[in-house]
């Protein structure tokens, strides 16, 4: 629970590359193969996107400053001081 | 020479003596309350929580100590100069012989002091470029989750979840709850910052505080908690006090919200936003693989187009139409020089009745055959031959019975 790095990409960089694909398939610079390729693959990293939207699930979470163990927060839950 | 002792001389203890004059302390009114002004030194921080420093003006000092639950009610953290009113009672420590004052409170002296040292400190920050606006970064438009450095009860973080859980329903908050003043609090304020921004999935903090005086603000000014701000490897928004109130972890953020609901306004992005912007690129990609295909469909076909014009085909069927116009243009020829033919014919046959014999006979002549043999001359008939006559209607057998001959003229 208190690891929760992955390799892929974040959404927002994903966001960045579906973008700039975008651009360079109305730049015209690619061949049409290239430019097939580019779309099928925006399409897929699109749906990736879309997936992460899908599976980013709430959690209000609060980090023991001493442990850095995450556990659930729960609003007052530590009482009024 | 042996020390004399006076008569009536009681002999005590260390122990004795210490007690007597710490009873003595006690005893006096005076000293149970004293609010004590002077300037703070020897500033020590005891692990135990406690706070030892010396008061001192310019003749005189007293060791102070200030109990680890009395120092943890303080509103700013002392600091080596601080000019403050300390408030407590003077006792004897025993173990040391040594009398000090037992500090319950601590004011410092006059805001003017603590603003001209928040005042150094801003202009040293700025200096080095802390407050640099070149050196902010850009608050992410997509984030995984937000990292926040604040007290675990109160309005703040109420707030910031309402808001954020408002924008997105399925938002990420990961809270690192800390004290927001008093002794310590700067420390912990820093310790949350540094653990929240070294978690990948955190992708922005937000440092908030609610408001207060200026005194109950100035963990925010403090020198560590500006450094760990402005320092800070992810992007990093400061809510602290009203929006009237600026503290220098304002300025060293990378961007200032006026109320902890703003900060969050600014970092969560809504979650209908982010779907629709995700279509729109969507779009925006079919769109281009689309427009790409047209256009390439395009090209192709006028390609094709040029290459069919230049085609030996062409030139085949060209040849062929040619050929196709010489082959009915000579059946058309071929019908007419037919018709004529015939027409022609027609024509003789109509010539050639007009010159037949028979065509006598319609007049009422008739013809005498002998045989197969016309007989055109009477010298060819004898008596007796069988001859047979043809009129136009029919024709009949007979025998001749005498022939005689006409004298020919000359």
């Amino acid at each position: 629970m208190t690891a929760r790095k992955k390799a892929k990409p974040s959404f927002e960089e994903g966001v960045a590359a579906l973008e700039a694909m975008i651009a360079a398939m109305n730049e015209g610079g690619l061949s049409l193969e290239q430019s097939m390729k580019t779309y099928e693959e925006g399409m897929a990293l699109a749906a990736q996107l879309e997936a992460m939207l899908a599976e980013h699930r709430r959690r209000i979470e609060k980090i023991d400053p001493d442990t850095a163990e995450i556990e659930t927060f729960e609003e007052n839950e530590d009482g009024v001081s | 020479m042996q020390p004399k002792t006076v008569a009536n001389n009681l002999t005590l203890s260390v122990s004795q003596l210490n007690e007597y004059v710490r009873r003595m302390f006690q005893l006096d009114p005076m000293l149970a309350r004293v609010d004590l002004k002077g300037e703070i030194s020897n500033l020590k921080f005891h692990q135990s929580g406690m706070l030892f420093f010396t008061m001192k003006d310019d003749q005189a000092a007293i060791a102070c100590a200030m109990s680890a639950e009395d120092a943890a009610q303080l509103q700013a953290e002392p600091f080596e100069g601080m000019r403050a009113i300390a408030t407590g009672s003077v006792g004897l420590y025993a173990r040391g012989g040594r009398y000090q004052f037992y500090v319950r409170s601590l004011h410092p002296q006059g805001m003017g002091v603590l603003y001209e040292r928040l005042m150094a400190l801003k202009g040293r920050l700025e200096a080095e470029g802390l407050f640099d606006p070149a050196v902010k970064q850009p608050i992410p438009a997509y984030i995984d989750t937000v990292g926040v450095v604040t007290s675990p009860t109160g309005a703040v973080i109420h707030d910031i979840l309402n808001v954020s859980l408002r924008r997105d329903p399925q938002a990420r908050i990961l809270l690192c709850p800390v004290r927001v003043q008093g002794i310590g609090a700067a420390e912990e304020i820093v310790r949350g910052i540094r653990l929240l921004e070294r978690l990948p999935a955190v992708s922005v903090i937000i440092v908030a505080r609610g408001g207060g005086s200026m005194e109950d603000l100035f963990t925010f000014n403090e020198e560590s908690v500006v450094r760990a701000v402005a320092g800070c490897s992810k992007p990093i928004v400061s809510a602290v006090g009203h929006e009237t109130d600026v503290t220098l972890c304002d300025l060293a953020a990378d961007l200032r919200a006026p109320t902890p609901s703003a900060a969050a306004e600014c970092v969560v992005p809504r979650r209908d936003e982010v779907l629709s912007r995700l279509l729109a690129l969507k779009t925006l990609l079919a769109d281009a693989a689309q427009t790409r295909l047209e256009r390439e469909g395009a090209r192709l076909s006028l390609l094709r187009a040029r290459l069919a014009a230049q085609s030996p085909l062409r030139v085949v069927e060209r040849e062929e139409a040619r050929l196709q116009g010489l082959r009915v243009a000579l059946a058309k020829a071929q019908t007419q020089a037919l018709a004529q033919r015939e027409a022609l014919v027609a024509q003789k046959k109509r010539e050639l009745a007009l010159l037949s014999p028979y065509a006598v006979l319609a007049r009422g002549y008739a013809i005498v055959r002998k045989g197969d043999a016309v007989v055109e001359s009477a010298a060819r008939l004898s008596a007796g031959d069988e001859a047979e006559v043809q009129w136009k209607d029919g024709s009949a057998k007979m025998r001749v019975l005498e022939t005689q001959r006409k004298e020919m003229r000359a």
